[in-house]
């Protein structure tokens, strides 16, 4: 743009305009550059958030075995003259099974109180796991076999540490020692925890699984996805194609716009009040936890669905009305059936919002220390994220890290969730 | 093939007020506003079987609003008032007693762009009678469907894909669908909303060979964009302009010899 | 016999209902030799439905006011009656009888209660069994009614759809019911906890509720100043949007403005990412990484930092609502017709200068309405100040301290045994009456902002 073979007082000035326009090209650049950190700033985040969460989770998916030639000698198994019955099997002493193996490949312990120690290694919760391993394969009474069994919480602890760097202060002297040859004669292993899936809550955090928490959350979004679903797409085809224009109407859309931002934790509030004070429905249940949920949900079920309505185009309705179809059977024929995958997308989030809540659960009584797997919407239960908040208030490390574990679960159900979401969303979007 | 002179009908409204023929459907004083625009302006006409009607005039002259009286489609658009009365077999269709649906069974549309559902072509031309139980079993279904698309000249072209979908088809094969899609109903009135407009030259020539087999058995109405699509395939032309009914009569009359100014203007070119 | 069978059985009998209509129609026809004017189905249809609807109805009712009415029975029993002092001894004594009938009764019961909850359950018996015979009944009958209205002229498909279409509005109308509900059941609530706590109190400076059983005496009800959860709610709504607004807002004007479709789609999902992750695990992050973080940062300095700052939870809280802040501020800044931005850009503007005096200009109003939303979407979030926040009330303005908020003492105050004659239990209804109006507030002037400018820009 600078003609160098001008006059100076114009050079002068094109020099200028040459720094002014530089300096606003540098301002235009900062601003890029700073929307650019803020978005690499909430990246980082969100990988700090994921990366730490799925780091402490992993010692709860994780679990050190060790290798135990069990001696399930006949006798442990009578009672009454009968051998391996069904109830000789339930009732047999595992722990004392458990506890001869490891003498047996210690040979050289002869202290009692040493022996006592030793039966450390290995954790309470492997008499049950024994026990069904028996079970599954009966014809093992009377041999000797060789079974992989989890250790004790101490020794789990001291061995994830150790990972990281020496940590010798936490277990004592001998268990180290013990653990270290049975390290050598490749008797240890860490493998997946199972069990982590298979059972429900319990009090020590090795025994805790999330199955009665995972069911329980099931149990809700099928109460949830069964009201609001139908009520909210039969709303949004009265608003979107039947509703008369009037101020009625209009108020009623403010209403769900409102209702869409009202906290969760009053949903909470009124499925108290409402459900359980006034029409007596039995607490703490995937029935009452799936109506208030509903509640919640239905206004961002019924605007999702309202913009998939509008979507489809009206030449497909007249086309029905002129072949002499009914308004109510030209829109359940046509529009309807065009706009089930966006409501379907907009039902998946919202139930997505609605697997991961978990104030409203709170205020009736889903918070609660329950073993049992609920079977029916009507038995006590708790839902994933408020077994994580359980877990997460426990001073527990253990815990914690099963809090870890169970968010890595949520994640990845919801992660699921989204996906088929996104994938409806660009299967169906086409022009018609 | 030139249907302007078309001698027997061009005897039949020679004569003036025909009086061995009642009207197939008759407008009288219809005026129609859409809320403060008054869209249609006092209007009446005779239309007659056995023969098509085109429809002419400038955009926005009304003549699609007059169309859509026929089978009150315009209750569709918010805020629409029609007054005046339309009659079909001298019965006011405008009457508190009349069934609309009843109604739009017996008078077939054919829209603008063409507007297939998204569902097989069998299953497009099976809607109307399965939605009306005109066929008792799955062969009288199949046999209606058959005889839809061979009557709509569609047949040859898709009978060995019939369970394709519907808007898989080319804009002139899917227009033809809809004629189909509407004859299935059996309907004794079809009216055309600028059927052509959105199709190709060879598309608009089938389309107007077909709207003169189908002449024979259906009144047709017509709206056009096209005085010379007028010219091919009508027997009688209406001319609006403003919302207002400016002319009619004999095709030939309208084109040779206007009576009006204004029609001819538009005739010859000078404004629309 | 339970609501479901009797559900079960009306479906029964409409369904029957459905084919006799059917049938008759096609009999009839053939007789007559004449088309009916409507489908035997929707004849079935029509039938079906009005078979079924007295069942639906009456199921509801009874489902809905069997309980009052019930309670009111079973309290009305003459040796009863000269128990009850006021409306506190009514609940306990309600409230035993209910742990009765579902089998939890921990102690010996009174046996004056045993016996109301007898009469409850008989009458509970005999009620059910007599709304289900008389359902039935009505079900047929108005089956009948209906075979008898459906001959061969009779219109069945526009009868059908004017019910379909009331249906509709029906289902329309629960959403509206959801918000009444709420706001009754606070409101009456909260007029309870008003009967036990001088209004004038709420002006107190500390909060300590206590659960007294039914003890109205002034000392027992505790203190009931709302001044300390404000503030501390307040505190942490600020701390999270001052982070969120700017950032939010420097992504949206990055995303919209300068960031190719390869970016876009990396960012994009990444937010939606970040936004549909459950509040709880945001209170774990906060628990786990940022709390012990700050407090260790703050020993750097010198600075004594709570275990369960203001500042923590407010930090999390407001990375929470940056994608919420971005995709509403985006959607503000590209309201904006396109046609306005390439004429700044024509004129020799930079993409800065044109964002700066252009757009944000005009998307003022919608950005103005996004951080409205993000606040009242702070000021209602539960599990995170539940989690990283303190308990106890705390009027302060220092974000370093802990502090306590509304929601908070909400959960709290229903957490444990919960007892509805006591303030505590009460108070929680009292603070969400608090935050409903509010979020309420904010939520309408918000949107009522976002409408306005959607229509400014688009015309």
């Amino acid at each position: 743009m600078t003609k160098p073979d001008m006059a100076g007082t114009t050079a002068a000035s094109s020099a200028r305009k040459h720094r002014h326009l530089k300096r606003r090209n540098l301002t235009n650049a900062a601003l890029k550059f700073a929307g650019l950190s803020a978005l690499m700033l909430a990246g980082a985040i969100t990988l700090l958030l994921i990366g730490t969460i799925f780091w402490r989770a992993v010692p709860a998916f994780l679990q050190h075995q060790v290798k135990l030639d069990v001696d399930f000698a006949q006798a442990a198994f009578e009672s009454d003259g009968a051998i391996g019955s069904r109830d000789t099997m339930i009732y047999a002493n595992y722990g004392e099974l458990i506890g001869k193996a490891l003498e047996a490949t210690f040979v050289q312990v002869a202290d009692e109180r040493d022996k006592q120690t030793l039966r450390a290694i290995v954790s309470p919760s492997a008499r049950a796991e024994l026990r069904d391993t028996l079970l599954a394969n009966p014809e093992w009474i009377g041999t000797r076999q060789s079974v992989w069994l989890p250790v004790s919480s101490r020794v789990e602890s001291f061995l994830h540490s150790s990972a990281d760097g020496p940590n010798t202060r936490s277990l004592a002297p001998q268990l180290q020692q013990w653990l270290a040859a049975l390290e050598r004669s490749d008797a240890t292993r860490r493998s997946f925890r199972l069990p982590f899936f298979k059972r429900g809550d319990s009090r020590r955090p090795q025994g805790a699984g999330i199955l009665g928490a995972l069911s329980g959350s099931v149990l809700t979004l099928m109460v949830t996805f069964a009201l609001s679903f139908p009520i909210g797409l039969a709303s949004a085809v009265y608003l979107e194609e039947f509703a008369p224009k009037s101020r009625w109407i209009d108020l009623l859309e403010v209403n769900i716009n409102n209702l869409a931002a009202v906290p969760s934790i009053l949903f909470g509030l009124l499925g108290l009040a409402v459900f359980i004070n006034v029409f007596h429905l039995p607490r703490a249940t995937p029935l009452v936890g799936g109506m208030t949920l509903a509640l919640m949900t239905l206004p961002t079920i019924i605007i999702a669905a309202r913009a998939a309505i509008a979507a489809v185009p009206n030449s497909l309705k007249d086309a029905a009305l002129s072949l002499g179809a009914s308004p109510v059977q030209a829109v359940f024929h046509h529009v309807v059936p065009q706009a089930i995958p966006g409501v379907m997308t907009g039902t998946i989030l919202a139930m997505a919002q609605a697997l991961g809540e978990t104030a409203p659960l709170l205020m009736i009584g889903m918070l609660a220390f329950i073993v049992d797997v609920p079977g029916s919407v009507t038995d006590v239960a708790t839902t994933l994220p408020a077994q994580i908040f359980l877990w997460a208030e426990s001073p527990n490390k253990a815990f914690s890290q099963n809090a870890a574990a169970a968010i890595t679960v949520l994640l990845l159900i919801l992660f699921l969730l989204n996906s088929i979401a996104v994938y409806l969303r660009n299967r169906f979007e086409r022009p018609i | 093939m030139n249907p302007m002179i078309d001698q027997p009908h061009q005897d039949q409204f020679s004569a003036p007020l025909a009086k061995n023929a009642s009207p197939k459907m008759s407008a009288r004083n219809v005026h129609v506003h859409y809320g403060m625009t008054h869209a249609l302006n006092d209007v009446s006409l005779d239309i007659y079987e056995d023969e098509v009607t085109a429809l002419i005039g400038p955009s926005g002259c009304g003549k699609s609003t007059f169309l859509r009286c026929f089978n009150r489609m315009n209750e569709m658009v918010e805020n629409a008032a029609t007054t005046g009365e339309v009659r079909i077999d001298d019965k006011n269709i405008y009457d508190s007693k009349t069934d609309v649906v009843a109604l739009r069974a017996s008078v077939g549309m054919v829209f603008q762009r063409p507007n297939p559902f998204p569902k097989s072509i069998y299953d497009n031309v099976a809607y109307g009678p399965r939605l009306h139980g005109t066929a008792e079993t799955n062969s009288d279904l199949d046999e209606i469907v058959e005889a839809s698309l061979e009557r709509a000249g569609l047949w040859e072209e898709v009978k060995d894909r019939l369970s394709d979908l519907g808007t898989a088809l080319s804009d002139g094969q899917q227009q033809r669908l809809c004629i189909a899609r509407a004859i299935a109903v059996n309907p004794q009135i079809i009216l055309m909303d600028e059927p052509c407009s959105a199709l190709d030259p060879i598309a608009t020539g089938k389309i107007e060979e077909l709207i003169e087999e189908l002449r024979s058995g259906f009144t047709i109405v017509i709206v056009t964009h096209s005085m010379q699509q007028a010219a091919r395939v009508s027997q009688k032309t209406v001319f609006f302009n403003q919302g207002s009914l400016i002319e009619h009569g004999p095709t030939v009359e309208i084109f040779t010899k206007p009576k009006k100014e204004r029609t001819k203007d538009y005739i010859m070119g000078r404004y629309g | 016999m339970t609501l479901l069978h009797l559900l079960g059985f009306g479906l029964i009998i409409s369904g029957s209902f459905f084919l006799i209509s059917r049938f008759r129609l096609n009999a009839l026809a053939l007789q007559q030799d004449r088309v009916p004017r409507s489908l035997p189905r929707l004849h079935g249809l029509y039938a079906g439905c009005f078979a079924f609807a007295p069942v639906l109805v009456l199921a509801t009712l009874w489902a809905v006011f069997a309980p009052s009415v019930l309670e009111a029975l079973a309290l009305n029993t003459a040796e009863t009656q000269s128990v009850f002092v006021d409306a506190l001894t009514r609940r306990q004594f309600l409230a035993e009888l209910y742990s009765i009938l579902e089998g939890q009764a921990l102690r010996q019961p009174d046996p004056l209660v045993l016996q109301a909850a007898q009469t409850y359950a008989k009458a509970k018996a005999i009620s059910f069994q007599a709304v289900s015979v008389l359902a039935l009944a009505c079900s047929i009958a108005a089956g009948i009614w209906a075979l008898k209205r459906s001959t061969l002229g009779f219109n069945a498909h526009s009868r059908l759809d004017r019910l379909t279409t009331r249906a509709l509005l029906f289902c329309s109308g629960i959403v509206v019911a959801a918000t009444l509900a709420i706001l009754v059941s606070l409101l009456l609530e909260t007029l309870r906890f008003f009967e036990l706590v001088n209004p004038a109190s709420l002006l107190g400076a500390g909060w300590s509720p206590q659960s007294s059983l039914g003890d109205s005496q002034g000392g027992g009800v505790g203190d009931y100043g709302v001044a300390a959860l404000l503030a501390g709610t307040a505190i942490i709504s600020l701390v999270a949007i001052a982070l969120a607004a700017p950032l939010g807002l420097m992504v949206a004007m990055y995303l919209s403005q300068y960031a190719n479709r390869s970016a876009r789609r990396v960012a994009k999902p990444l937010l939606e990412v970040l936004a549909g992750i459950p509040t709880v695990v945001y209170g774990f992050f906060a628990v786990l990484v940022v709390a012990p973080a700050l407090r260790g940062a703050g020993q750097g300095l010198g600075l004594d930092i709570s275990a369960q700052s203001a500042l923590a939870a407010g930090l999390v809280m407001g990375v929470m609502i940056t994608p919420y802040v971005s995709s509403l501020c985006e959607d503000a800044i590209s309201a904006v017709p396109a046609k306005i931005r390439d004429g700044s850009l024509a004129l020799g503007a930079t993409r800065a200068e044109t964002i700066w005096r252009v757009l944000l200009p005009s998307a003022l109003p919608g950005i103005s309405s996004a951080f409205l939303l993000a606040i009242s979407r702070t000021i209602g979030e539960t599990m995170i100040v539940l989690m990283a926040a303190g308990l106890a009330a705390n009027l302060t303005a220092n974000p370093l301290e802990s502090v306590t908020t509304v929601t908070v003492q909400i959960v709290q105050a229903l957490t444990g045994e919960l007892q509805f004659d006591s303030a505590k239990t009460l108070s929680a209804f009292m603070l969400g009456m608090i935050l409903f109006i509010l979020t309420l507030f904010m939520n309408i002037t918000a949107l009522a902002l976002r409408r306005r400018h959607q229509r400014k820009v688009q015309r």
